[in-house]
């Protein structure tokens, strides 16, 4: 899937969230984020899920804009799976039904089909046990991979990941992180904002450094990570992978 | 070290008792509160007739059924207005938005007895609506109504912004959002003081004596006139409407069991 950025650009009051933000990918692949809290990942993400609008600039994903009415956005919208750090499941419905809502609702699967292609998925996340849980007695690892399988059931053009393990204990990270691996062992296209650098670098096809609202450098997991890495990308990486 | 299972104490207060635990307390305040009855009726020396009430039973009975049937008809239609002017106060259109706000005010700061007058000498006049039982329901209706509204709308504030963007993120239409993902929690919240206005749109039924709709209270205060048994006709008053309100309330308490999960 290609994707291309063009002067993307978002504030929050007197905060530049996003500073005119450009690039391109020819194929998305796994495409990670990285960088510091509060430097526009997360709002980069979510301009591309649909759910916060540029004051300018444009995205285009297969060549085709997106554009920011939300008659537009809510196709755009369904044809996108997002996955929250907070999981965001929905309290009331079991997990089952939380991954069966989307396909019902809107894309028009009849209730026997919704239930076959959730509990497929259950079953190849090793949740089927939990199936008829409610959120609340479920781990986080858990709520999150069944995030991760409701984004997934509905044969998303692509998956955006933000943050999903931020919330969780390093066995529960472990756990999400696996299944993540799956999507990409699926060849499925993603973009996954994350603080595990370890992950970032074994699962990227291309990883993104974003900082202060802008996309400092662009490139192979090989070269973010290696020597040949910009000053800013080398000095925050240094940082965080010190400890 | 465990404490020994108490027939008064609950180990706190989120902790469910016992079938026969909780029973025997019923039955124990049942007791205690029977006997203070009985005793106060002793001292205070009143002759007691109810023989002469028992005679118009069916004017209570007729006056019971109107009650209910007041009440019931009244409720379907304020939980409409309810959760017309609920969205409408949420309304991105500001007319709607201030009219909705407007009603809210205007009902919920005056009194039930100034609106039955106006609604019914003025407005009801105007367009002639000549059936009281009509009117009356409609006055009920607004009047609850602006109340419902209002919990409704914290209900439906209650719903956090990650649930509705995780809906808008699935592609859930704004209606769908309300069906699927507000409502559902959104019940759960509300009941328990939809039931409080439930019980009190039942108990303010008996306003509309006012305009001589023959309810509950206009019977016994029919019955008392016929016979000049004040007390007795007051008694029965007081059962028949707890013979509507009681089960309600038990009703919405299984109610709460049902919708109660973690969240």
């Amino acid at each position: 899937m290609k994707l291309k950025l063009t002067n993307l650009a978002r504030s929050f009051g007197e905060h530049k969230a996003l500073d005119g933000v450009t690039f391109e990918v020819e194929n998305c692949g796994a495409l990670v984020f990285i960088g510091p809290s509060g430097g526009g990942k997360s709002t980069l993400l979510r301009i591309l899920a649909g759910l916060e609008k540029p004051d300018s600039g444009e995205v285009q994903i297969n060549g085709e804009r997106l554009v920011f009415e939300e008659q537009r956005l809510q196709q755009h919208r369904r044809k996108i799976g997002v996955v929250f750090q907070g999981f965001n499941l929905f309290p009331h419905l079991s997990a089952v039904e939380n991954i069966e809502l989307p396909l019902t609702a809107v894309h028009g699967h009849s209730p026997a089909q919704a239930r076959e292609v959730s509990m497929e998925l259950l079953r190849r996340f090793q949740l089927a046990a939990h199936a008829d849980k409610k959120p609340a007695a479920l781990s986080g690892g858990q709520k999150q991979r069944i995030a991760i399988a409701r984004a997934l059931a509905v044969q998303p053009q692509m998956l955006l990941l933000d943050e999903p393990t931020s919330a969780l204990d390093p066995a529960m990270t472990a756990e999400v992180l696996e299944t993540i691996e799956l999507l990409k062992d699926q060849g499925r296209d993603f973009i996954l904002a994350t603080h595990e650098m370890g992950f970032a670098r074994k699962v990227a096809d291309q990883v993104a450094f974003i900082a202060e609202g802008k996309l400092v450098e662009l490139g192979a997991p090989g070269a973010i990570f290696g020597e040949t890495a910009m000053g800013e990308t080398r000095r925050f990486l240094e940082r965080v992978l010190r400890w | 070290m465990r404490t020994p299972p108490s027939f008064f104490f609950l180990r706190n207060p989120d902790s469910e008792p016992g079938q026969g635990v909780y029973f025997f307390n019923l039955a124990l305040t049942t007791a205690a509160v029977s006997l203070l009855g009985v005793w106060l009726l002793r001292q205070s020396g009143l002759q007691w007739d109810w023989e002469a009430v028992a005679a118009y039973w069916r004017l209570f009975a007729a006056g019971w059924a109107t009650t209910l049937g007041v009440s019931l008809a009244a409720l379907a239609v304020s939980t409409v207005i309810g959760c017309g002017v609920a969205l409408a106060q949420r309304s991105v259109f500001l007319p709607l938005r201030t009219l909705a706000e407007a009603y809210v005010e205007l009902v919920r700061g005056t009194p039930l007895l100034a609106q039955i007058y106006i609604l019914f000498y003025i407005v009801a006049e105007a367009v002639h609506l000549e059936n009281r039982m009509v009117a009356g329901i409609l006055t009920l209706s607004i009047f609850s109504g602006a109340y419902l509204a209002e919990v409704f709308r914290a209900g439906i504030n209650s719903i956090g912004r990650s649930q509705l963007e995780s809906a808008m993120a699935i592609g859930l239409t704004r209606a769908q959002t309300y069906r699927f993902v507000v409502l559902p929690q959104a019940v759960r919240v509300v009941l328990p003081s939809m039931t409080g206005q439930c019980v009190s749109l039942i108990k303010d039924s008996s306003l509309l004596s006012i305009i001589g709709l023959n309810e509950l209270t206009q019977s016994a205060r029919n019955v008392a006139s016929y016979t000049f048994s004040n007390l007795e006709s007051y008694v029965l008053l007081a059962m028949g409407y707890l013979l509507l309100t009681l089960p309600i309330s038990l009703w919405t308490r299984r109610l709460e069991k049902r919708f109660r999960y973690e969240t």
